[in-house]
């Protein structure tokens, strides 16, 4: 499975943040299963025209939140082992997203009803797609 | 290295074709010509034509393809493509060069050689040939590489005021000219050869720094100081011709002596081309030629004269000159005949099939082919200008007859000595213009006269010392008379300052001395007004010491020419007027002070270090407005900025101020400048 | 000890009485990618020709990989390559001509790299220089400074004058090399959307001066973007020390601040704003108010729509 990123220049966002955010969503959408391999920092610098430390330092961001996990010797793969994130971490980082999330669709003018059908579809359609990995809790 | 001569071969390679191609053609067409004013007939390679495109050929084609290769790469990126490689700097100098020159002598020794050895073959041309005659070419062409390196110069440094760019070009002119005032080959040579020394440094020094002066190595920006000095002085010399030629008012005033039919001595005066005056020996207005119709035809009135021995001083020929070579002898319409000095016998050749059809020497003709065992000894004597069926060499006196192709020996000198000059004295009387009525020679103690088919008519004891005066011209008057003119050389004039005096002996038909009539020197100075002695400002003084030293020590080592030039140099220094040798001098002092003086207010503007100030003050003095000029053309000129410490102007490439010793200040900051902490 | 590969110490020329550079003093390590961003006209040109050695600097030094600039030794410039403005290659050249004149120089040269390089931009071995194409040309000059391998590159104003699918082969380009860490790339541009996809560290340079010198992220994070809303008439700004450029429009008034900190903060709060908010800066019109005068512009609708 081929991972497809887009980097945009100009935009307000770093590279490797545009690095770090994709592949973040490419795992949690399950396009990017557990175990698969990542490219390595060379080849994706090469294919999305960066430099390699932008590559590296996304890399080292998603290591650090337990997303891709390196093997010694071997590369980067998405990550096997349950992210280290406390529920108090999560919950910040779900507040986060969902503030971004609600503020859009009321400025759009959208109903609640409107946005919880949204969210129902979109929720259906992740669940088709395959179990997600992250967000599980360490017990 | 291989590499980059390759290329820049490869570059050029189209213009230089074309250019070989030209000169060629020029070569060809001029090589069969014929100077019509020189009687020297079918020179060839000599031929002063062929001469000029050999030299403008190969100045202006060194020159171009110097500046082809130099100029084309001051685009930056150009400039950067050649020099960023793994090479010396130096190197990479060479190669251009080398791959220049590559071009360069094929481009003009082509031509040369196959316009020699077209000459060389028989059947070309109608006149000898030796292959010393291309000497004059192969230094042209020598000299055409210092042009080459003044062009490589030129588009090397960075376009500057009044075009003091292209002063190397200057330089290379003068060098040029040089070549043309020596007389020997090996001199001309040596000549050339050092203005590719020096000119070729300062083109290496230049390419080193990229144009600029001050970081050359010191070898190379010393003769970039003579090819600029050079260069100046050349164009200063053509300024001051170009005034001068503008300005010359009162026109060149001179006197001579002439001798008339009757056996009158004549004094002449003339401005430029006007006789003014005709009078007699002690000045006396003379009746006769008060008319000045009659002055302007004085020549129907003058005698002719044979000479016998010119003044050597004119006798130099210079190696590029043919007569070093062959000597043209008649002027008949289908063969020419020449007086080859290698064989010792003079050679005819057919005008129709261009061949040598023979040569003439003691024993008679002798056809192409055959061997020749005799040869005309050390000939011909004397004047060789005005030979007239009449030929000496170191045995004998000979007639040949060119139409006849006899030659026919006439006699030997009474006492066997060596003829030192031989000339026909033709009839005086319209009628027989074209009869020789009698044979003159001189040897070292007497002077012959006889008859065409050689009896004696007398032998006169030579009533003067020959090494003094040199200068013997023979002539025959009405009645069996005959007038000797004895003239000083110039060497012993000058060292006599211009005292001894000309003698016309008029000698009977039994060789008495019946008059003799002493000339006294004639003045030939033309007084200048005094402002032009203010041209001295313009003089180097340098120039004016290194003249009166060389010719001191010439003079102090016994050597003649030196003798001659001291002598001069007195004689002007005496018999200018006064006004003009104090406006000359003064002229002089204040243009060294001035100089100096801006030299060191330039220095010190621009804050020269203490030697190089020192060096300055030292050439302005001895160069005057040369080495002002020099100062300017040669340096990098800093900007100069106010000193935020102390508020005066300083130069911008130096750390401390000159005045103040503060540093600069460091670049204005507003705030928004981002640097890692 | 010095490691920086490239050094510029108080780095000035003057051409006559025209300054054009003026203090310059950056280094860039081992292993970097340096992007070097000014206006036309701005110096950058005469200070890459000053590091090469081929200009004389009028005060101040360049080292390059540890040699003064003044005086490169062959070895030295054998292992920097050099693509000056203008893609300069004799036009009467063959492309393979120019690859057999260039490999005489460099024993190190690989013929492989310069036949990819000349494959990727499609060229043909056998066209002459002057019929190549602006892009083409550039190609085949990459072609001729990667084959040997250099230990640095610096690129003057690379992708002048390339249409985009030649600046991206460029871009591309200059990742490759980067895979090697050992090798140093300095380069000037203006295309600032090249800059930040390859550069480590950045420098600006405005008439002469330098003006930043930093990586990718300072330069990100030194530079805030404060949009400001106001009841009515924006006032009049004080003057804000790092104040980059403010856009005024009828109500708001959005300011770029490099260097932004309390005291910055501080005297933003007191303009008296209803809003204030922090927007993620733009870094294409960040870096042209770097190489732009300064000042304020003013923006209003022209009668348009009427209410305010």
């Amino acid at each position: 499975m081929s991972l497809e990123l887009q980097i945009v220049t100009g935009s307000p966002l770093p590279i490797y943040r545009q690095i770090v955010d994709q592949i973040r969503h490419a795992v949690a959408s399950g396009a990017q299963r557990r175990g698969d391999q990542l490219p390595s920092v060379r080849t994706l610098a090469v294919q999305l025209v960066v430099n390699p430390n932008t590559v590296v330092k996304a890399y080292n961001e998603l290591t650090r939140d337990g997303v891709i996990e390196a093997r010694h010797g071997r590369g980067y793969f998405v990550g096997d082992r349950r992210p280290i994130f406390s529920r108090t971490e999560c919950l910040r980082r779900l507040e986060q997203a969902l503030e971004t999330f609600v503020s859009e669709a009321v400025i759009l003018d959208f109903t609640p009803d409107e946005i919880r059908a949204a969210l129902d579809r979109k929720l259906q359609r992740y669940a088709s797609g395959g179990k997600p990995k992250g967000g599980q809790v360490n017990e | 290295m291989t590499a980059i001569i390759w290329k820049e071969i490869r570059e050029n390679l189209k213009w230089a074709v074309l250019w070989l191609v030209v000169v060629g053609l020029f070569a060809a067409v001029t090589v069969q010509k014929q100077e019509s004013q020189n009687w020297q007939g079918f020179e060839s390679v000599c031929a002063p034509m062929f001469l000029a495109v050999m030299t403008f050929g190969s100045a202006a084609g060194g020159l171009l393809l110097g500046l082809l290769q130099s100029l084309l790469e001051a685009r930056r990126g150009q400039w950067a493509f050649l020099v960023h490689r793994p090479l010396p700097r130096s190197q990479i100098f060479l190669a251009k060069a080398l791959g220049g020159l590559a071009l360069y002598v094929p481009a003009m020794g082509i031509p040369l050689l196959g316009a020699a050895l077209w000459a060389a073959t028989p059947g070309h041309i109608p006149a000898p040939f030796d292959w010393r005659m291309i000497l004059p070419s192969i230094t042209a062409i020598v000299t055409g590489v210092v042009f080459y390196f003044a062009g490589l110069l030129t588009g090397l440094r960075p376009a500057r005021w009044y075009g003091s760019r292209g002063l190397g070009i200057g330089a290379a002119a003068a060098c040029a000219l040089l070549t043309y005032a020596v007389p020997e080959f090996w001199q001309s040579l040596l000549v050339a050869l050092v203005g590719i020394v020096v000119l070729g440094a300062a083109a290496w020094g230049s390419f080193l720094a990229g144009g600029e002066c001050q970081p050359q190595p010191r070898v190379t920006r010393f003769a970039l100081g003579v090819s600029l000095l050079a260069g100046l002085l050349m164009v200063g010399f053509a300024v001051v011709l170009v005034v001068l030629g503008c300005w010359n008012e009162s026109g060149y005033v001179w006197s001579y002596y002439r001798i008339a039919k009757d056996g009158q001595i004549l004094r002449v005066t003339q401005r430029d081309a006007v006789l003014t005056s005709v009078t007699d020996v002690n000045g006396n207005e003379l009746e006769k030629y008060r008319d000045p119709r009659v002055r302007d035809s004085l020549y129907r009135f003058t005698l002719p004269l044979a000479t016998l021995l010119p003044d050597p001083a004119y006798l130099t020929v210079r190696y590029s000159d043919s007569r070093r070579f062959f000597m043209r002898l008649d002027n008949s319409r289908q063969v020419h005949w020449y007086y080859v000095f290698a064989g010792g016998r003079i050679r005819g050749y057919a005008l129709d099939t261009r061949r040598c059809i023979g040569s003439l020497g003691p024993d008679g003709f002798v056809p192409v082919g055959q061997p020749a065992s005799q040869r005309f000894v050390d000939g011909p004597a004397g004047w060789w200008w005005t030979y007239a069926g009449v030929l000496a060499d170191a045995n004998a006196v000979y007639r040949p007859d060119l139409f006849t192709q006899e030659v026919r020996r006439l006699f030997t000198t009474a006492d066997n000595a060596r003829v030192l000059g031989v000339g026909a004295l033709m009839s005086p009387s319209p009628a027989d213009d074209h009869r020789i009525r009698a044979i003159a020679i001189v040897t070292r103690d007497r002077v012959e006269l006889r008859t065409p088919d050689g009896t004696l008519l007398f032998s006169l004891a030579q009533p003067f010392d020959i090494d003094k005066y040199c200068q013997l011209q023979v002539g025959a008057l009405d009645e069996d008379r005959y007038v000797l003119w004895y003239r000083p050389s110039q060497v012993a004039q000058s060292l006599a300052r211009w005292t001894l005096p000309g003698y016309v002996l008029e000698v009977s038909a039994d060789g008495r001395e019946v008059q003799r009539t002493e000339l006294p020197p004639l003045d030939i100075a033309n007084p200048e007004p005094w402002y032009t002695g203010l041209w001295a400002a313009f003089v180097p003084l340098a120039a004016a010491i290194a003249e009166v030293a060389w010719a001191s020590l010439l003079s102090a080592f016994g050597d003649v020419q030196g003798a001659v030039l001291f002598a001069d140099l007195r004689r002007e220094l005496t018999t200018s007027p006064p006004p003009f040798l104090v406006a000359s001098f003064s002229a002089l002092a204040v243009s060294i002070v001035v100089c100096t003086l801006l030299a060191l207010l330039i220095a010190r503007r621009y804050a020269f270090s203490r030697r190089a100030r020192n060096w300055w003050a030292v050439l302005s003095v001895l160069g005057g407005p040369a080495a002002v000029l020099l100062l300017v053309a040669l340096r990098d000129w800093p900007a100069r900025e106010a000193c935020p410490a102390c508020r005066q102007k300083r130069v911008v490439d130096r750390e401390e101020c000159e005045h103040c010793g503060a540093a600069f200040p460091a670049p204005a900051t507003d705030g928004t400048e981002i640097f890692e902490r | 000890m010095s490691e920086n590969v490239i050094e510029m110490r108080s780095l000035t020329r003057y051409f006559g009485r025209k300054r054009a550079v003026y203090a310059l003093d950056l280094g860039v390590p081992h292993g970097c990618v340096f992007g070097f961003l000014g206006r036309n006209g701005s110096g950058k040109t005469t200070a890459i020709r000053m590091l090469l050695g081929l200009l004389e600097p009028t005060r101040g030094s360049a080292s390059l990989l540890g040699h003064d600039s003044r005086r490169l030794p062959p070895e030295v410039r054998a292992r920097v390559g050099y693509l000056a403005e203008g893609h300069h290659v004799p036009g009467w050249m063959r492309v393979r001509e120019c690859g057999r004149f260039q490999g005489r120089f460099y024993p190190q040269w690989n013929e492989d790299v310069f036949q990819g390089i000349l494959k990727y931009f499609r060229l043909d071995p056998n066209s002459r220089a002057k019929d190549l194409s602006r892009g083409e040309r550039a190609g085949l000059c990459l072609a001729l400074i990667l084959a040997p391998e250099p230990e640095v590159l610096v690129l003057d104003d690379p992708a002048l004058g390339l249409d985009p699918v030649a600046r991206r082969a460029l871009l591309e380009s200059m990742v490759y090399v980067t895979r090697h860490a050992s090798r140093t790339i300095f380069f000037s541009s203006h295309f600032v959307g090249d800059v930040e996809r390859v550069a480590d560290r950045i420098a600006i340079l405005d008439d002469g001066q330098l003006r930043a010198c930093c990586t990718m992220e300072e330069f990100r994070s030194r530079v805030r973007r404060i949009v400001l809303r106001f009841p009515s008439r924006p006032p009049e700004l004080p003057a804000i020390p790092g104040l980059l450029t403010s856009l005024r429009t009828e109500r708001e008034l959005a300011l770029t601040i490099a260097n932004y900190n309390g005291q910055t903060e501080e005297l933003v709060s007191q303009l008296g704003a209803e809003h204030i908010e922090q927007v993620p800066i733009d870094l294409e019109d960040t870096f042209i108010s770097y190489l732009d005068r300064r000042g304020e512009r003013t923006f209003f609708l022209q009668g348009a729509g009427g209410a305010p």
